[in-house]
């Protein structure tokens, strides 16, 4: 019985590096990485982000040199004993008030960067805490989609096994389409697990395209557990359907594709076998052989192929 | 004599900020580097936890 849900994944907000997705709340200081209107922890509106926040805690900063520059100056008009001098002192602070004002508009970015800086050395232990926190809501929700939704927002900035195994699992629970918006490398683990197995096998059905030299490696590492599951081979010869995209992959991993190269669908067989007629000067191992041989045995007599003109005598 | 102090303690502030703040514009820590120092503190304190 196929217990597999169909649902919808929201595709993630992008952003050019991960600690923009970082927000803060202003009244209560704690961090979230969720899309949320309202923080959690307070419940007030008050998400803001870091680099919101540290913009502010650096203009703040500016402000306190140019209120001690006016204090300064007004400290000095006052106990001025003529006008003259009082003029002077009057004069001296605008155009020192400006010459700051001008120099600190100038450094204001690099301020900006510095406190970013600080602010994650300082305020790691609370960053890290808000994050658990997130895991926790994304781990407790019901419903499946929103929380592999919330757990991949989370793992852009915690990078470990035991989020990608979640993730895993869970997609694993979901009726995957082409349509989707689905991540493959990122969720890459250590260790061998049948369920990214059985999930790079989905992939390699629908979305080939994001499997790339990382699973290839992953896949070719642990060859011997995924042929150990009950459709191993199904699995592994998708992948090897998925290497035959480029040259450079084919190239690069033939030993693997020709372990696999008679389970093959006609399709990939026949763009295999039009790369290696195309290229016989390349090396391409004991890859010519065995497609020579599936050819013969399975497509010799097929129309498809007899179009294809082989440049060499291996084929 | 308060305000030639006041006045001598202006132009010594305002002089060292200024020195400091334009030494310091071109010192920016750029987004790639402030992305990878927060992921190697958070993943190491998280791997602390």
């Amino acid at each position: 019985m196929n217990k597999k849900k169909t649902i919808i994944l929201h595709p993630p907000l992008r952003t050019k590096y991960a600690y923009e997705k970082l927000k803060c709340c202003k009244y209560c200081q704690s961090y979230t990485v969720l899309n949320e209107e309202k923080c959690t922890v307070c419940g007030k509106s008050g998400l803001r982000p870091v680099l919101e926040k540290a913009r502010h805690k650096a203009k703040r900063t500016q402000y306190n040199d140019l209120l001690l520059t006016l204090f300064l100056t007004l400290l000095a008009i006052l106990f001025s004993q003529t006008f003259q001098l009082m003029a002077i002192s009057a004069g001296a602070g605008v155009l020192l008030l400006g010459l700051l004002y001008f120099v600190q508009r100038q450094a204001l970015e690099s301020r900006i960067s510095i406190e970013l800086s600080k602010l994650f050395q300082r305020e790691r232990g609370q960053i890290a805490a808000g994050l658990i926190r997130n895991l926790e809501t994304a781990a407790a929700l019901e419903e499946e989609g929103r929380s592999y939704e919330m757990m991949r927002e989370v793992a852009v900035i915690v990078h470990n096994d035991h989020i990608r195994k979640l993730q895993i699992m869970l997609l694993q629970s979901f009726v995957l389409r082409k349509d989707m918006e689905l991540e493959l490398e990122p969720l890459l683990l250590e260790d061998f697990d049948p369920e990214l197995a059985a999930y790079i096998g989905e992939l390699a059905k629908i979305k080939r395209e994001l499997i790339k030299d990382k699973t290839f490696q992953y896949v070719i590492k642990y060859e011997q557990q995924i042929l150990a599951m009950e459709n191993g081979k199904d699995i592994l010869a998708g992948v090897a359907g998925a290497t035959i995209r480029l040259k450079r992959y084919v190239l690069a991993y033939s030993g693997f594709i020709a372990r696999y190269a008679r389970r093959l669908s006609k399709d990939r067989f026949l763009r295999l076998y039009r790369m290696l007629a195309e290229s016989p000067g390349l090396d391409w191992g004991e890859l010519s052989a065995e497609t020579a041989r599936v050819y013969e045995e399975k497509y010799q007599w097929d129309a498809d192929f007899q179009q294809i003109k082989p440049r060499s005598t291996i084929i | 004599m308060v305000t030639y102090g006041c006045l001598t303690l202006l132009f010594l502030f305002v002089i060292v900020k200024s020195i400091l703040y334009y030494t310091r514009r071109t010192h920016i820590v750029a987004p790639q580097e402030l992305d990878k120092r927060l992921l190697k503190l958070i993943n190491d304190e998280e791997r602390a936890l």
